[in-house]
């Protein structure tokens, strides 16, 4: 067992948190709330220069050659500093997707664009049923002459608002397991029948409903086995969920430091707010959920890292972080009083994240009932 | 590297462990915590308890000088699991001697304190207990008011000790009481090792609201002599020799490994239908139930071990085991509370006809009271985490 970050990651952390203070400031996260696409193209392309989008990408494809365990230090001060934008479903999700399930003609047009900044990718995998197991991937894809027609509609798609490609989830073929008869397609987001829709999501967040109808591609622009593409989508919600945990840890300990600050100065009744053991009390649990998250997604992120996505303790890691993060950013909101519930104070921003959060990547029920499948019953 | 294997050594370790309690252990004492003390068991539990230190795994945390074998805090740390996991009494695996006054002796005892008592608390040969918590004090230990006063060789004892688990069969009790009457708190506190079979000490018995029986006592301290040379480190340094001696216990390992081995059980006979899952919609709430379950052990169980790593490497700030006692005291009720909810009005049972798993969910669920009480209040640990990891203070 060893819990250290190794003196790369070290540098790496410090170092983003240093650049995410100076390019990613509170009044950028303000100003992207109403944005409609919350991209910033210059905070982008210094992430390309520093070369965050190939992070985890081989370098013959433009990357540095990194783990998912070397990325989540990044996210961490990612969830920490708001940072919005379509990092998370560009590389932590499509890029990665694309990485491990592509062809090489894919990863030379796709990962290079992406590390160059040139390319943004988005996920379309949910859909208006909002489920994440097989059984809510209806958008039909259909083999016609040398490639597919997409019908269909998928829904919260992260970041669709801003993506040049889609990365698609399809029903090629019905099956009575519905895992099997699941593929993976990218689409041009300018191809003819693709309409984008945006949603108004509470916080930072930004998601659209994509609409593909009849939408032709070629062959080439499957990724993965033809009907056998499930495995991807497991992948996909272990970089998903372990990153979301990431991001909590991140976004929780500047919540939880926003409060203990405030209570610290804030005085009443003749005293600190802080002084108070009611207050105390609350700060002790924001503290017990921030450092039992911290170990968990930790744990979740190595597990990633080896491979081994279909591990109880991911599930473990979502389910709770997800009641962690709330907790965490409820308190903080309590400890602060009534101006926490003004806008110009930033809290409401990670209170909003962890309710997003929440749902994204499998609710905790959906998580309970994973860890329930390594239960003999 | 972020890394959370085991050690090869680590892993041996479990699994010798699990075949002392497969060899060792007789079937009638897994699962008997209520009446490991009483007439029936203690002999049996007596002689596993020598037989584990003549194994060396009670001791295999020890400096090797001390007959130890140097071995890491995860690797006691997973001792006290596995023993937890399949039921073992505690006053076998969670012995105060080994692991609470053994460690404390070595650190701070004189060469008198170590020839004395260190051989026969690795034999096993002696049972320890603790006495710390005093009627009126509670929580608010530095309050206690036991006296010891010089007499010669000798401080004279008097006061009164409570809720003092295994005191009627322990051979010994590390305690603190107050050497200097002019220093209040947490000042003027020494620390004592004590035989229990000395004049001036009687014991009333506690039954508990859970089932368990004889295992609480109220311990008296009349006119009590103890010889100077039985006093742990020096005079009136006895506050930090017993927060250091109390912070090995709050890792919270042992509810861990209890709730792993009921989670277990509690499959099983699910599955074994007695009761019947009559719908998909039941069987599904099930599943989620005992997802959540899961959840709340493992979160606990990764933090005891996160804990461990940390002392062992010197890199914990001090409030860290007080999350991990916060939290396995949060996890007991949530996870018996579950459980009990799969059970319906099974799980009012608690012995005999009909009883699930002969009722230990039932008693864990009512024990959950006293879980949330012993080795420090939650509140009294938060206030630990506030002040030491946040830097609160109170003026």
């Amino acid at each position: 067992m060893d819990l250290n970050l190794t003196e790369e990651q070290t540098m790496l952390k410090d170092a983003a948190k240093e650049f995410l203070a100076i390019e990613c400031p509170r009044s950028l996260v303000r100003k992207m709330e109403d944005h409609i696409t919350g991209h910033d193209h210059e905070l982008w392309s210094k992430m390309a220069e520093l070369g965050w989008l190939g992070l985890v990408f081989p370098e013959e494809y433009s990357g540095v050659g990194m783990s998912f365990q070397d990325m989540t230090v990044v996210l961490e001060e990612m969830g920490a500093s708001l940072m919005p934008g379509p990092y998370f479903s560009t590389v932590v999700l499509c890029g990665q997707a694309i990485r491990d399930f592509g062809t090489e003609n894919q990863m030379e047009k796709y990962l290079n664009g992406i590390a160059n900044g040139e390319m943004i990718v988005a996920l379309a995998n949910t859909e208006s049923n909002g489920k994440y197991d097989a059984s809510g991937i209806e958008l039909v894809a259909t083999p016609e002459n040398d490639g597919y027609i997409l019908t269909g509609t998928k829904m919260f798609v992260q970041d669709g608002q801003v993506a040049d490609h889609f990365l698609v989830s399809a029903r090629s073929g019905y099956y009575d397991n519905p895992e099997e008869g699941v593929s993976f397609f990218l689409v041009d987001a300018e191809s003819s029948g693709v309409e984008v829709v945006p949603l108004d999501v509470v916080g930072i967040d930004k998601q659209a409903k994509v609409v593909f109808d009849q939408v032709k591609i070629a062959s080439d622009r499957l990724v993965g086995p033809i009907d056998h593409g499930w495995i991807i989508a497991e992948r996909l919600l272990a970089w998903g969920s372990v990153g979301k945990c990431i991001e909590a840890i991140g976004g929780g300990e500047v919540a939880m430091g926003m409060a203990v600050d405030y209570v610290n100065r804030r005085p009443a009744f003749g005293r600190r707010v802080g002084n108070f053991q009611a207050i105390q009390h609350h700060c002790a649990n924001m503290l017990k959920d921030l450092e039992t998250s911290r170990t968990l997604a930790y744990q979740a992120a190595w597990l990633v890292s080896e491979g081994r996505f279909d591990s109880q303790e991911i599930y473990v890691a979502k389910a709770w972080i997800n009641g962690a993060y709330r907790r965490i950013t409820t308190l903080a909101h309590q400890c602060h009083g009534g101006i926490s519930f003004i806008k110009e104070m930033d809290l409401h921003f990670f209170y909003k994240k962890a309710m997003i959060n929440e749902s994204l990547f499998g609710d905790t029920n959906f998580h309970w009932e994973k860890i329930a499948t390594f239960l003999d019953i | 590297m972020v890394d959370f294997q085991f050690s090869q050594e680590e892993i041996e370790f479990r699994d010798s462990v699990r075949n002392f309690i497969d060899i060792n252990v007789p079937k009638d004492l897994l699962w008997a915590e209520h009446d490991a003390f009483s007439d029936v068991h203690w002999p049996k539990v007596n002689e596993v308890r020598k037989k584990l230190g003549n194994s060396g795994l009670s001791t295999v945390h020890w400096p090797t000088e001390y007959g130890g074998q140097g071995a890491s805090q995860i690797a006691q740390l997973m001792l006290r699991e596995e023993m937890a996991y399949n039921g073992v009494p505690d006053a076998i695996a969670f012995d105060d001697g080994s692991n609470l006054i053994g460690p404390s002796i070595i650190k701070h005892g004189s060469e008198y304190l170590k020839s004395t008592h260190l051989p026969n608390i690795a034999s096993g040969e002696s049972f320890w207990c603790q006495g710390y918590t005093e009627p009126g004090g509670g929580s608010d230990l530095a309050a206690l008011r036991t006296t010891a006063i010089l007499d010669g060789n000798n401080y004279v004892l008097n006061g009164q000790k409570d809720y003092i688990s295994g005191a009627a069969r322990a051979g010994w009790i590390h305690t603190l009481a107050r050497t200097n009457r002019d220093e209040p708190g947490n000042k003027g506190l020494s620390y004592f090792a004590i035989d229990m079979n000395s004049p001036g000490i009687t014991l009333r018995a506690l039954d508990e609201v859970h089932g368990r029986s004889g295992v609480l006592n109220e311990v008296f301290f009349d006119d009590l002599k103890v010889p100077i040379e039985n006093m742990v480190g020096q005079p009136e340094q006895g506050w930090n020799i017993a927060m250091e001696t109390l912070n090995r216990e709050r890792g919270g390992i042992e509810v861990v490994g209890r709730a792993r081995g009921l989670l277990k059980d509690l499959v099983t006979y699910l599955r074994d239908s007695h009761i019947e899952i009559n719908s998909s919609i039941k069987l599904n709430d099930i599943k989620i139930k005992l997802g959540q379950m899961v959840s709340e052990i493992e979160s606990c169980r990764l933090t005891a071990y996160k804990v461990a790593w940390l002392q062992q490497n010197g890199k914990d700030n001090g409030h860290e085991s007080s999350v991990g006692r916060l939290l396995s005291s949060e996890m007991w009720r949530e996870f018996s509370l579950l459980a009990l909810r799969i059970l319906g009005l099974y799980g009012n049972l608690y012995n005999g006809v009909g009883a699930p798993l002969q009722g230990r969910l039932n008693q864990a669920y009512v024990g959950s009271i006293a879980e949330s009480i012993y080795m420090g209040t939650p509140e009294i640990h938060r206030n630990i985490i506030a002040r030491i990891g946040l830097g609160l203070t109170n003026e």
